[in-house]
């Protein structure tokens, strides 16, 4: 009797966790059963090829943002800063000859927006998801103004090659390297545990000895720094940017996360490997559902059946104490 | 005494959270025109029973009558509608929107017509609310941003209560009202009682149960232990008997500190030296190494934000708080000096409730957990589970959720923190708040421990009883200032202090 | 409970899409179709040649709709399965070869693309593929260092058709001709931007050459008023008409989907007395709108439409056929971009044709002038002497314009 009460109590305690990861699970084992009776398979190399480059670019970038998210707050630049450093990778690419120097100053710029998203809510006592609004027009702005000057709207890497990008192994070491590390100083380190800490009650944090504005722009750089490995692969795979490159990927990084089990609110509940398993939950489904007979185009309203489910579940309301 | 009408019964009611049982096959019968207090320590059940028959959470097993029809409410709305409203300890009115709309939320409808809400009927109908539980110092038409803690539970009561309660359920509400605030609260429990409606009162506050109810209930570790009448209650040690009935033990008489001579160290371990910011002007303090300070007045007198700025909270305009030569600007150099602080906000400030009762002890001392940047989780379990084992906080284990504690359990975490990070002044706001009798004895204990291990302790607090027995020295302030220091003397007594406060 | 509740229904919902998506033949998505019927004694379409992806750049209206119909009729008959896949909204690389990538399935045979963008990288990543442009003049292929200028050799790459002229200068003069036969003599231009559409700048260029040319000879001069208007792929703003020079115009000339973009403001500014009830629209575009629709020709707003021919699309599927079946034509050299048919809707008369009997107006391929019967001897499979330069000769037939029309 006891032993079983526990077992629901684990189960009820950890009902985020096992939707996010059923979800993967499920979405495996269904299409590994599935897809060979369509004379498909989702295990073949080509298929897996496909599946690497549908998640890595969302990965890198959702992994890096559980930083954020997990401060309660969320950053909705992230796609447009994809566009803007794409672009700056094909253009400095182009005239340096070489990937580092552009690397670098997207580096340099992902520090300063950091500084912007992280800091300025804090200080101006706003919230947080304003700065970064201002830094998505502004940056739509000037890339738009870029392409009209180079009066085109598309632009590619001439100087060198960019196979090396498209190697699925080159994305997997890359992508298990980011995990690794941004698991490290999510978990092991003060920065993530005052991340979270900030996102479950910043008062208390405070009092604490959390500074505020310091632990928050750090969370920013972490993740400023992985879209920028993000924006190495999103560039390298077609070794082109556009002026559109990036639209929208701010919403693929928050449906990650969400299919992952990640509660919005950020908190002690946040982890890494719901960026993980939400993005290639995702990614599944992309590539899974045509080789099913679904055409592509009806694949959007799954997908959203499918992020319903897990939602509900997910976020289940705890506190039931009403009315409040 | 057996004819009277039972209004409420619980039978064989079981409530268990995950490994933690709650309550024991509890029946209970609630007769109408009485006042029935419930007495128990922390974690006991006597708020459980109740939360489940206001709706607030299902029993595991067990059911409950209410009028002679079975109950089962699905949720706080629904059983106040159905006629038992509870108050609750924590504030709980909306921010933000005027006195009225909170009076009235969730009935918008009485005031709607064409899903338009007439304000100017809401604002009277408020209004005449208010005048009838004899708070019209309170405007319906004010945003509640306006008012004080203790309106605010005012308010929150008449939002509770309307003709239709039956049964009115005050749980730990008084420690937040003026004893003003509280005449109102005790009037109303009389009120209902006489009309032949049932009140159920929770509190820590043995005097306050003695002398406002007509029976009392004493649980103990999720059972029913005893029942006291009326007439045992008259008894000259029924405070004794009903604190040794709820420990379970003989608590002895051992309560405050026993010695009356105040006593610290030479060396100074904390100095406000001329500290002014916002209407407090020019305050000075010196906390000796082994001295308790407390500090007290009404709530309102600054007392609390002087704990804030000793903390290095607020931006001082003029002086500094200094510690080992050093001016304290932010909490967090506060903390690297050697500093804790206990927020009187328990459950929003001092805690994260969402986090585990690990995560919450070790926060603070995470920059000393460091190698490096690393971190090792085994060195902070070790830190949490020996604060854990010291406090002996009652939980399953680290990993559980501060949120599911009960208060005083909940206050040994925010004590546990800084015990951990090994802070040797600490500033304790309202250590005691909405603790009970036992958890206050090893509250007071441990106070007295540290001030024998030369820590320096800044006790503020709104009960004067506790100050008197706890501190050295004794600032009461009002109205920002200070009106009088206060040397430890087994004389002292309320009544010499009251003066100055009010 | 509630909860429960909404868990059940998007199950059901779930599993009702499963169903409908995975039964074959709905949403148009494959054979057989109506057209199949009627045709194709020479193809039973129990054959199965594999599937044909179309990315398209639209995904609903009149044009959409004749494509479908039209691809469903072809293919039916070829023995083809197709799918529609949307490729990047702003025909981004990455999100082109992306979408492609995921519907890539063992059967797929044959790309349609009506976008440019990362079609090297496609066609690097599906070496097997073929692939062939449609509705898109592919600049990034065709200009002199293009984004994709290397697809243009590629002999998988089976050359595009362009929506309408390849050729702005082609745009300008057509919309010239439509002003002065007319008679209009004050007009303004709508554009949209040069980096996007460098041919629509070198239309608007043409038109004002022609129509200083004009002005020399004329009697009456025409007047072009102030630069083209750029609309940033957002619809005409109402404040385009404040300005005092454009409330008498006689027409504007807007060589892009006007019927959007254009007609509401404009509409506006006459309803709401701003401008003079006699300025005129041409413009490109074809909207299913009955009160748009009523307020065409001479009497109305709009007098003329210029729009590509629906069954174009005719183009890529033989080059597409030729190709898998391994056949190509003989006098086909190498891939070129070709001006599409085209329907030039200037009256009352035409638009009621086009409405009535045309396969844009009814979306029913039943309704085509290049039925199976008037197009199979265009395959090589089916006509060993067919010619490239035969189908280029039947695309610009009379029987693809609106005076082909019964």
């Amino acid at each position: 009797m006891e032993g079983k009460q526990t077992h629901l109590a684990w189960i009820k305690d950890h009902s985020a966790n096992l939707a996010a990861y059923g979800g993967v699970v499920f979405c495996v084992v269904f299409f590994t059963i599935l897809t060979p009776m369509f004379g498909e398979s989702i295990w073949s190399a080509r298929k897996l090829e496909t599946l690497m480059s549908n998640v890595i670019v969302t990965a890198l970038m959702s992994v890096g943002a559980v930083f954020v998210y997990s401060l309660g707050n969320m950053d909705i630049s992230i796609g447009r800063q994809v566009g803007l450093y794409a672009t700056i990778m094909v253009v400095l690419g182009n005239s340096t000859g070489s990937l580092v120097v552009p690397i670098l100053v997207c580096l340099l710029l992902s520090v300063v927006f950091a500084v912007i998203n992280g800091a300025t809510g804090e200080v101006l006592h706003i919230h947080p998801i304003i700065p970064s609004l201002v830094v998505m027009f502004v940056l739509t702005g000037v890339n738009s103004m870029l392409f009209v000057n180079m009066n085109t709207r598309n632009i590619s890497l001439t100087s060198m090659g960019h196979e090396i990008f498209k190697s699925p192994i080159l994305m997997l070491v890359v992508l298990v390297a980011e995990v690794l590390i941004v698991s490290y100083l999510f978990n092991f380190t003060k920065y993530g545990k005052y991340a979270k800490a900030i996102g479950a009650n910043q008062v208390s944090a405070q009092q604490s000895g959390v500074n505020l504005i310091k632990y928050k722009v750090i969370a920013y750089i972490v993740m400023g720094v992985c879209v920028v490995v993000a924006s190495v692969f999103q560039m390298g795979y077609t070794g082109a940017a556009a002026d559109a490159t990036g639209t929208g990927f701010e919403m693929n990084v928050m449906v990650a996360l969400i299919l992952g089990g990640m509660p919005l609110s950020g908190g002690m509940r946040s982890k890494v490997s719901c960026a993980v398993v939400g993005a290639f939950t995702f990614a599944l489904l992309d590539v899974g559902l045509p080789m099913i007979g679904i055409a592509a185009r009806n694949t959007y309203i799954i997908k959203a059946v499918i992020f319903l489910i897990v939602v509900l579940i997910t976020c289940r309301k705890k506190d039931g104490v009403l009315p409040r | 005494m057996e004819n009277r009408e039972v209004l409420f019964e619980v039978i064989h009611m079981h409530k268990a959270f995950g490994p933690t049982i709650a309550l024991k096959d509890v029946s209970l019968k609630l007769f109408r025109g009485e006042i029935r207090g419930l007495v128990g320590e922390n974690g006991s059940g006597k708020s459980t029973i109740m939360s489940i028959a206001a709706g607030m959470q299902p029993p595991s097993s067990g059911e409950m009558r209410f009028k002679g029809e079975p109950w089962s409410p699905a949720g706080m709305v629904q059983a106040q509608r159905g006629g038992i409203a509870m108050i609750l300890q924590e504030a709980n009115t909306i921010p933000g929107v005027s006195v009225a709309q909170n009076i009235f939320a969730g009935r918008e409808d009485e005031f709607s017509r064409f899903g338009m809400v007439n304000m100017k009927k809401m604002y009277q109908a408020a209004d005449r609310v208010l005048e009838k539980f004899g708070i019209a110092h309170i405007h319906s038409r004010d945003t509640i941003d306006k008012y004080n803690f203790e309106d605010r539970k005012l308010i929150e009561i008449t939002r509770c209560v309307n003709d239709d309660t039956e049964i009115l359920v005050v749980d730990e509400t008084t420690t937040a009202l003026s004893q003003q605030g509280r005449e109102i609260l005790y009037k109303l429990m009389h009120d209902m009682a006489e009309r032949g409606k049932s009140v159920v009162f929770i509190s820590h506050d043995i005097d306050e149960i003695l002398l406002h109810c007509d029976v009392v209930t004493v649980l103990r570790d999720g059972d029913i232990i005893d029942h006291l009448s009326r007439e045992a209650m008259n008894a000259p040690d029924a405070a004794k008997t009903i604190r040794y009935l709820m420990v379970g033990r003989d608590i002895g008489e051992k309560y405050y500190r026993e010695d009356f001579t105040p006593s610290c160290q030479e060396e100074v371990a904390l100095e406000l030296k001329n500290i002014s910011f916002g209407p407090i002007r020019d305050f000075s303090l010196q906390l000796h190494k082994g001295e308790i300070v407390g500090m007290g007045g009404l709530s309102g007198c600054g007392m609390h934000e002087i704990g804030r700025a000793a903390y290095g909270l607020e931006r001082l305009e003029q002086g500094g708080v200094i510690r080992n030569g050093k001016e304290i600007k932010s909490p967090l150099q506060a903390i690297q000096s050697g500093i804790g602080y206990i927020s009187k906000n328990r459950d929003t400030e001092a805690l994260i409730l969402n986090g585990s009762i690990g995560d919450n002890i070790v926060l603070p001392s995470l920059p000393s957990l460091e190698h490096g940047t690393f971190i090792s989780p085994g060195a902070e379990h070790k830190l949490a589970d020996r604060e854990i084992e010291a406090f002996r906080i009652k939980c399953g284990s680290r990993k559980q959720y501060v949120s599911t504690l009960s208060g005083g359990n909940k206050q040994k975490v925010s004590f546990a923190k800084w015990s951990a990070k090994g802070s040797d002044v600490l500033i304790m706001d309202c250590p005691t708040r909405g603790v009970d009798v036992g958890v206050k004895q090893a509250m007071y204990s441990l106070i007295e421990e540290m001030k024998a291990q030369g820590k320096a302790i800044l006790m503020i607090s709104e009960e004067l009883a506790e100050l008197i027995g706890m501190a050295d020295r004794l600032i009461i302030l009002k109205d920002f200032q200070v009106t009088k220091t206060f040397q430890r003397s087994p004389d002292l007594k309320e009544t010499d202090i009251i003066e100055y406060m009010v | 409970m509630k909860k429960t509740l909404a868990l059940i229904l998007a199950l059901a919902m779930a599993l009702s899409c499963l169903a409908a998506c995975g039964n074959p033949g709905s949403a148009g998505s494959e054979a057989p179709a109506p057209g199949t019927s009627e045709a194709g004694q020479n193809n039973p379409s129990g054959e199965d040649n594999g599937k044909i992806l179309f990315m398209a750049n639209l995904n609903a209206g009149p044009q959409y709709d004749a494509y479908l119909a039209y691809l469903d009729m072809v293919c039916g008959n070829l023995g083809y399965t197709y799918e529609v896949i949307l490729g990047d909204e702003s025909n981004d690389p990455a999100g082109n070869l992306t979408a492609v990538q995921n519907a890539m399935t063992n059967d797929v045979v044959g790309l349609i693309a009506c976008q440019d963008g990362g079609l090297s990288e496609i066609l690097a990543e599906y070496p097997d593929l073929y692939v062939a442009g449609f509705a898109s003049d592919m600049a990034s292929v065709y200009d002199e260092g293009g984004t994709n200028a290397s697809v243009k050799d590629n002999d998988h790459f089976l050359g595009t058709v362009a929506d309408q002229y390849v050729n702005g200068a082609d745009v300008g003069q057509m919309y010239f001709d439509l002003v002065v036969e007319k008679g209009y003599k004050k007009v303004a231009t709508i554009c949209f931007p040069p980096f996007a559409y460098p041919q629509l700048a070198v239309a608007d260029e043409v038109f004002r050459t022609l129509v200083e040319e004009y002005n020399q000879t004329a009697d009456e001069p025409i007047e072009v008023v102030g630069e083209a208007e750029v609309l940033m792929f957002e619809p005409l703003s109402d404040a385009y008409f404040m300005e005092a020079e454009r409330q008498d115009l006689d027409c504007i000339v807007a060589p892009l989907a006007g019927c959007t973009f254009v007609y509401p403001a404009l509409k506006s500014a006459i309803a709401s007395g701003t401008i003079s009830a006699d300025t005129k629209l041409l413009t490109s575009g074809f909207e299913n709108d009955e009160d748009l629709l009523a307020d065409f020709g001479d009497d109305g707003v709009i007098t003329a439409i210029c729009i590509m021919t629906p069954e174009s699309i005719l183009v890529p599927m033989v080059m597409l056929d030729n190709a898998i079946q391994g056949k190509p034509f003989a006098d086909y050299t190498a891939s070129e971009a070709v001006d599409s048919a085209l329907y030039i809707i200037d009256s009352r008369e035409d638009m009621d044709r086009v409405l009535s009997s045309s396969l844009l107006g009814t979306g029913d391929a039943a309704n085509t002038a290049a039925s199976w019967d008037a197009i199979q001897d265009l395959f090589t499979r089916n006509n060993e002497s067919a010619t490239y330069q035969g189908l280029k000769d039947f695309l610009y037939s009379d029987a693809l314009t609106v005076d082909g029309l019964a």
